[in-house]
């Protein structure tokens, strides 16, 4: 009897730990499902940064450190449950702020000269709504670049739309970015970053750039 | 009987039909239930990440005197219907009404939100009104005041916010922006529209609400100690029923340690009487602080003094038969406590003077501890 206890006392926490632990898999066959272990968004952390987005879950080392080498990773349910959204939609939305700020990256570490113009930012993703998101959350992160934006969006007129617009995205971004400078709606002063789903089974967005009618791609 | 066949027929395929239909829209219907399930639960957080946002505009307001500023566009995750954008576009104005140090003072524009057409020498160009801020100039629109851009986006397990104000001017300068997000799970900070605070603040309401009690209780306990028969198959002696009280502190301001100090009495007419003094140290083991929603659990380690005499009790006298017993006791167990008003709690007791005896058996011996005795009790903390 007491030797059972002794086992369970001492294998009891690490079998809990264990089981808690959705990057050894057990939570879906738990709970019936391995989809349940799909629909989390999995992120390994240092203890003092999952400490402050989960406080009062993580526990505080000691002072002078202990004996133990621990880990966090914090596991949370995403928002949209699967087949709620498109899943090419679906993989693009989820990763959208590390892409704007990488998109915005691209941008920021151009020469100079570039880098001080103002910048317009313009999204093909043939989903409407996806594509504001894009382009608000692009427009927010050149911002936190420290770069100037503007909302305008660069006009091409009835007959350039109707020539560019059957044509695909590849070679339709370079003939834009002539026709935008050609019509005056990209001036000296401006710039612009297109951001585009070059093929439409892609869940990786393009991003390249228009300056003086030259268009060239940086991702 | 010809007749009966395609009466028959059509009757049999009748459910099928309805069936196909019926399926068709169950799902539908299940999707429906799903987003409006999703929208509830991300309003909270929509809100708060809202709060968060204009408690930072009171504290570096975007402009440096009052300004009229139009809701230009606000738009909810994709998935999301338009009623959440509805609830979340009157949270956003109470806010800005209550809080005029944002310096944003929201202002209508029914033109600024329409189609407009114009024609001019370039050409025809059919927009929104925001979007082409020299025709709404001309038309005695918006001319040189602000919009303001609100996006709510489900990224993953994250909902994120963002936010950017720009100048309707003919280059539409973008002139302030910001982006917040908030994870899945993360506790709505519920704060009121007119007295913001930023979740830092937010915490720290929350820890002192924890806190709310002092560091003292007055805990009134009855615990009930049964004892272990001897190993040869005798009698137990009776269980004792105590009633106890004391003083508890609270050692850390979360209640993450506690000790407290009680005196208990226990009397059964015609059966035993006793006294006993006892001290505890209790941990949480539930959590960091004291919850203010759920149970917490402690564990502690303790020792009591008793005195205890009575023809039910005899076992446990000092000679073994009738006459007064004085013994200690280093117990051991798990408190679950509710609100820091109730809790239960259950205990292994080990009794030195009964160790090798053989009057009283043992429970369980752990750590090469006999527990003699093992006891519960509730309590009700004043």
């Amino acid at each position: 009897m007491e030797f059972w206890l002794y086992v369970l006392l001492f294998a009891l926490p690490s079998l809990i730990e264990e089981i808690r632990d959705p990057v050894d898999g057990f939570i879906g066959p738990l709970t019936g499902s391995a989809r349940e272990l799909r629909a989390l968004d999995c992120e390994a952390l240092s203890t003092e940064a999952a400490r402050q987005q989960a406080p009062g879950r993580i526990e505080t080392p000691a002072p002078r450190g202990d004996f133990f080498e621990r880990r966090a990773v914090i596991c949370r349910a995403r928002l949209m449950p699967e087949g709620v959204r498109r899943a090419r939609d679906e993989a693009i939305l989820s990763t959208l702020r590390t892409a704007a700020d990488e998109m915005a990256g691209h941008i920021a570490g151009l020469a100079d000269p570039l880098r001080r113009r103002t910048w317009l930012v313009e999204v093909y993703h043939p989903d409407l709504h996806v594509a504001g998101k894009v382009e608000f959350a692009a427009k927010n992160a050149l911002m936190a670049a420290g770069l100037t934006v503007s909302d305008r969006a660069p006009t091409l007129a009835a007959g350039d739309v109707e020539v560019i617009g059957r044509i695909d995205p590849q070679r339709a971004w370079p003939l834009a970015c002539t026709r935008y400078v050609a019509g005056g709606s990209l001036g000296p002063g401006d710039a612009l970053m297109g951001i585009a789903l070059r093929d439409r089974r892609a869940t990786i967005l393009n991003v390249g750039y228009c300056a003086d009618g030259a268009w060239r791609w940086l991702r | 009987m010809i007749r009966a066949l395609p009466l028959a027929c059509a009757l049999a395929l009748i459910p099928t039909l309805a069936g196909a239909i019926t399926a068709e829209e169950a799902q539908r219907a299940e999707l429906e239930e799903l987003r409006r399930v999703i929208a509830g639960q991300v309003q909270l957080s929509a809100f708060d990440l809202l709060d968060e946002l204009i408690h930072d505009m009171t504290q570096a307001p975007p402009f440096g005197e009052p300004t009229p500023v139009i809701l230009a566009d606000l738009t909810v995750p994709v998935g999301m219907g338009s009623g959440l954008a509805g609830l979340v576009e009157n949270h956003l104005a109470a806010l800005l009404l209550a809080n005029p140090r944002s310096s944003l003072v929201l202002s209508a524009c029914p033109t600024c939100t329409a189609m407009v057409v114009h024609s001019g020498p370039e050409g025809t160009v059919v927009s929104r009104g925001l979007d082409n801020p020299e025709t709404l100039e001309k038309m005695g629109g918006a001319g040189g005041r602000h919009g303001l851009y609100i996006d709510l986006a489900a990224e993953g397990a994250w909902l994120v916010l963002r936010a950017r104000i720009t100048r309707l001017t003919p280059d539409l300068p973008i002139v302030w922006s910001r982006t917040i997000a908030s994870p899945v799970g993360k506790p709505s900070l519920l704060r009121h529209p007119e007295r913001l605070k930023s979740a830092a603040e937010a915490r720290e309401e929350y820890l002192d609400a924890l806190e709310d009690r002092g560091p003292f209780n007055i805990p009134i306990k009855f615990a009930v100690r049964t004892y272990a028969g001897s190993d040869e198959g005798g009698f137990p002696p009776a269980p004792i029923i105590w009633l106890q009280t004391g003083f508890e502190a609270a050692l850390t301001q979360a209640r993450r340690w506690k000790a407290d100090l009680v005196l208990g009495y226990a009397w059964l007419p015609d059966a035993y009487d006793g006294f006993m003094v006892q001290s505890r140290m209790a941990r949480l083991i539930s959590g960091q602080t004291r919850s203010l929603t759920g149970p917490d659990v402690y564990l502690f380690l303790g020792a009591a003094l008793m005195t205890v005499d009575g023809d039910a009790v005899a076992l446990l006298s000092d000679e073994g038969g009738p006459g007064r017993g004085t013994f200690a006791g280093l117990h051991l167990g798990l408190e679950m406590r509710v609100g820091d008003r109730i809790s239960a709690a259950a205990f292994l007791e080990n009794m030195p003077a009964f160790n090798d005896s053989e009057r009283i058996g043992d429970f369980v011996a752990l750590f090469g501890l006999e527990f003699h005795s093992f006891g519960a009790e509730v309590s009700f903390c004043f």
